[in-house]
């Protein structure tokens, strides 16, 4: 059978590629375009180094002279190679990208921008992600050559089906609070759909509504501020879709100005934004779902994608091998007179905001970042010395923030008084007064010394740390400690006590048990514990550890079930105290995992508990048995 | 520095000397291969105008980097790949945004299978070919119209070895589904 196949597949493709004609009188057709497009290149070259404001400015049409936004001029300050690239969202810590042809999703986090885990996902889901979109903590995946719907858990990086789309494939897909979104693929033969019905997928149950919940004919759609829209860019349709039925409100049609061979659809500011290209310039509608007013405006490129910041709506178009990325005030439609202009691969680009930046995919395999955050100073971040993440600070398969080196790093910005704001894959946000920071850690390989010489890092004489203009590097507990702008500012402008007190704090914080001094751990005088069953599966239990004097350290090895299940030390139960910011318990494992640690008794009824990293929780005595639940 | 006038001429002439030496191989070049490419390019996209927009552009940036060719011999490799990349954008694109959709729409015949679900006749296995994943595509093309190895197919694509026959066995037992009765 397998020889019989190949063999036909063989006469075929012999058959079908002797029916294509040739085009050899097309090379002087070619070789004269290819000239043109020298010398275009040539002469945008000579203009755009002669007056590239005003040559910029006048691509840009419009009926009226209008004021220029007065956003500051963004800035490449990174260049990721982050896999075959097709599309990428931020959020949940991180900036995601759907590599389709790789089958994987990277994480790249915005403290070092840098890769920081490459999640493979096409064994899942059964083809490579070919779209990517982050809401709050989920990150939803399109798999449109198996025609699912895939979610990824930033917590553990888990990897599933969320939701079979069915037989009617998949177009274009977003994502809201509450629901997934996917409009059907059309075929491609025929030019309409194999099915006309868009798929409402609810976010929580992963279920999708019976036939009924449908809508027809449209390509694109996306979310946002003013809701979910969908877009059908042949027939000029631009419709909201109820949020809970999915059905379709068209709220204009035959709109020549959402019509184009190529089409993009974005929702914020409280507008829709539909972009359409149909030569070398690129057309952006902007539809008021207030008033059903719609105003234009032309930019220069094609091709466009767009992503809306706080400030602006940003528009990159492509020319030839360049990407024009372009800032338009939402409300005046003002456009920036000089894009940033990139070289490279744009006609695929993909685009997002977060973390103050537009991200841009391009050249099939990079990711750029592009500063926006207005009077940013945008220095280029350094490439960071060690790696960081799960596999090589701790071994947990998850993010490096589930690490006890996150959670040794949280209690020691919390001793030296700052407040912990946010986190990253690889990172953790703190405010200092005015300012942002990253802070992350990871493992010492090599001398601190001779990483800040490989790195170009100077070290700072009034401290113990070494500064490279953009951040903090020093070690401690054999760990090394970095500390970076969140804004992109130049780190040499913080404080130098703030350094020390985070350096001082680093250094006294313990990161593990002192096992110093420390007693065997008491063995205990039955192996029978005496239990009574009670009513819903609890049960009275007595303590089985034998008395010990009350004083001095023990050994202490807390059960499966953690220090908040049961401690049984000293002939007696111990209540362990939960601290202030115990919230959930996920920076506290040991209370609901096993856990070697010490206990050091304080008082005839009270103790410390050291956990096998460092935290100290305080013991009370509990007089006699003890109710407990099972243990799972 | 400045240079005497003579001097400039003399590097001007120079330049155009090798400009055209550069037009007249790259004619030659095209001529060669474009019609092999063509071929390439409508098999991995099914749709003979997209086949010739995919030579062109791929001539087209071939042209551009033509003096940074460091092994001339290795022009019809870098082709290769050329067309083989931008098939696999254009395979993007597609299912993305369909934003190519009216010039990418493979010109395939729309019979419906045989009730047997056997291939009747070449035109149904040509539309199941193109109906396959487009990595599976390009590697069943490669491999057994190209006749490139393994290996050179591992190369064209950037991939490894392991992951083309990952395509190919997929890609061939979805063709095989259709031969069974």
């Amino acid at each position: 059978m397998s020889d019989r196949i190949e063999d036909r597949l063989r006469d075929l493709l012999a058959e079908r590629a002797a029916d294509v004609t040739g085009n050899e009188a097309a090379a002087g057709t070619l070789i004269r375009k290819a000239r043109v497009w020298r010398i275009g290149i040539a002469a945008a070259a000579v203009v755009v180094a002669a007056a590239s404001a005003v040559a910029a400015a006048s691509l840009v049409f419009s009926p009226n002279p209008r004021p220029q936004p007065a956003t500051p001029r963004p800035q490449t300050v990174a260049t990721i190679e982050v896999g075959r690239v097709m599309a990428v969202d931020a959020g949940a810590g991180g900036v995601w990208t759907a590599n389709y042809e790789d089958g994987t999703v990277a994480l790249v986090d915005p403290a070092n921008n840098e890769v920081v885990k490459t999640i493979r996902v096409d064994d899942e889901l059964g083809a490579g992600p070919s779209d990517v979109h982050v809401v709050g903590n989920n990150v939803w995946l399109s798999a449109s050559d198996n025609m699912v719907v895939g979610h990824l858990d930033p917590d553990n990086l888990d990897v599933s089906v969320a939701a079979d789309v069915g037989s009617a494939g998949m177009g274009d897909m977003t994502a809201n609070a509450e629901a997934v979104w996917v409009v059907a693929q059309h075929d491609p033969a025929s030019f309409e759909p194999l099915s006309s019905h868009g798929t409402r997928i609810d976010s929580a149950t992963s279920e999708v509504p019976p036939p009924g919940n449908e809508f027809a004919l449209y390509t694109d759609i996306a979310a946002g501020d003013a809701g979910v829209w969908a877009l059908d860019e042949s027939e000029g349709t631009l419709a909201a879709i109820s949020p809970l039925e999915g059905r379709p409100r068209v709220a204009a049609t035959g709109e020549e100005r959402f019509t184009g061979a190529q089409a993009d659809i974005a929702v914020g500011h409280g507008y829709v934004w539909v972009e359409t290209s149909n030569g070398p310039t690129s057309r952006l509608a902007r539809f008021d779902p207030a008033t059903s007013e719609t105003r234009s405006i032309s930019v220069d490129g094609r091709g466009g994608v767009m992503a809306a910041s706080p400030d602006a709506l940003w528009l990159l178009t492509h020319r030839d091998d360049q990407g024009l990325l372009w800032s338009i005030d939402p409300e005046t439609l003002a456009v920036q007179p000089e894009p940033l202009t990139m070289n490279g691969e744009f006609q695929s680009a993909a685009i997002t905001y977060g973390f103050g930046s537009i991200w841009v995919s391009h050249d099939f395999n990079l990711l750029s970042r592009i500063a926006t955050e207005p009077g940013v100073e945008s220095p280029t971040i350094a490439p960071s010395p060690d790696p960081r993440g799960s596999g090589d600070v701790c071994d947990l398969q998850g993010p490096w923030i589930d690490c006890p080196e996150a959670r040794w790093l949280r209690r020691v910005i919390a001793e030296a008084r700052f407040e912990v704001t946010g986190e990253t894959a690889s990172a953790l946000r703190m405010a200092v007064g005015a300012h942002e920071l990253y802070a992350w850690n990871a493992t010492a390989s090599r001398p601190v010394e001779d990483v800040a010489a490989d790195e170009g890092y100077v070290r700072r004489a009034q401290t113990d740390a070494f500064s490279d203009g953009t951040r903090f590097l020093w070690e401690a507990q054999g760990l090394h400690l970095y500390l970076s702008s969140a804004t992109n500012q130049p780190i040499d402008r913080l404080p130098t006590s703030v350094i020390d007190r985070l350096i001082s704090a680093s250094r006294t914080v313990a990161r593990e048990a002192d096992l110093t001094g420390a007693q065997p751990e008491p063995t205990p005088t039955t192996q029978e514990r005496r239990s009574e069953q009670l009513p819903g599966d609890r049960s009275r239990v007595w303590p089985i550890s034998p008395d010990v004097p009350d004083e001095g350290k023990y050994l202490f090895t807390a059960p499966h079930c953690g220090i908040g299940w049961m401690i049984d030390f000293d002939a007696s139960f111990w209540d362990a105290i939960e601290p202030d910011d115990y919230g959930e318990g996920e920076n506290y494992p040991f209370f609901y995992n096993s856990d070697e640690g010490t206990i050091t008794f304080t008082g005839e009824n009270s103790a410390v508990y050291q956990a096998s990293t460092g935290e100290e929780i305080l013991l009370n005595r509990l007089p006699g048995p003890t109710i407990i639940d099972p243990c799972e | 520095m400045k240079y005497p006038v003579a001097m400039d001429k003399s590097a001007e002439v120079g330049r155009r000397r090798r400009a055209t030496v550069r037009r007249q191989s790259f004619e030659s070049l095209y001529l060669t291969y474009a019609s092999s490419a063509k071929r390439l390019a409508y098999l991995l996209t099914g749709s003979e105008p997209v086949a010739e927009d995919v030579v062109q552009e791929a001539f087209l940036r071939m042209f551009r980097r033509f003096g940074d060719l460091r092994d001339p011999d290795s022009f019809a490799s870098y082709l290769r790949r050329t067309v083989v990349n931008l098939c696999i954008d254009v395979g993007r694109k597609q299912q993305r945004e369909r934003r190519w959709r009216g010039a990418m729409a493979p010109q395939i015949n729309q019979s419906s299978p045989s009730p047997e679900g056997a291939y009747e006749t070449r035109s149904e296995m040509w539309r199941a070919l193109l109906e396959l994943a487009p990595r599976q595509r390009i590697v069943l093309v490669l491999r057994y119209y190209e006749d490139l190895t393994e290996s050179q197919t591992a190369d064209v694509m950037g991939c490894s070895v392991g992951t083309v026959k990952a395509y190919a066995s997929r890609g061939l037992q979805a063709l095989r589904q259709g031969m069974e009765p």
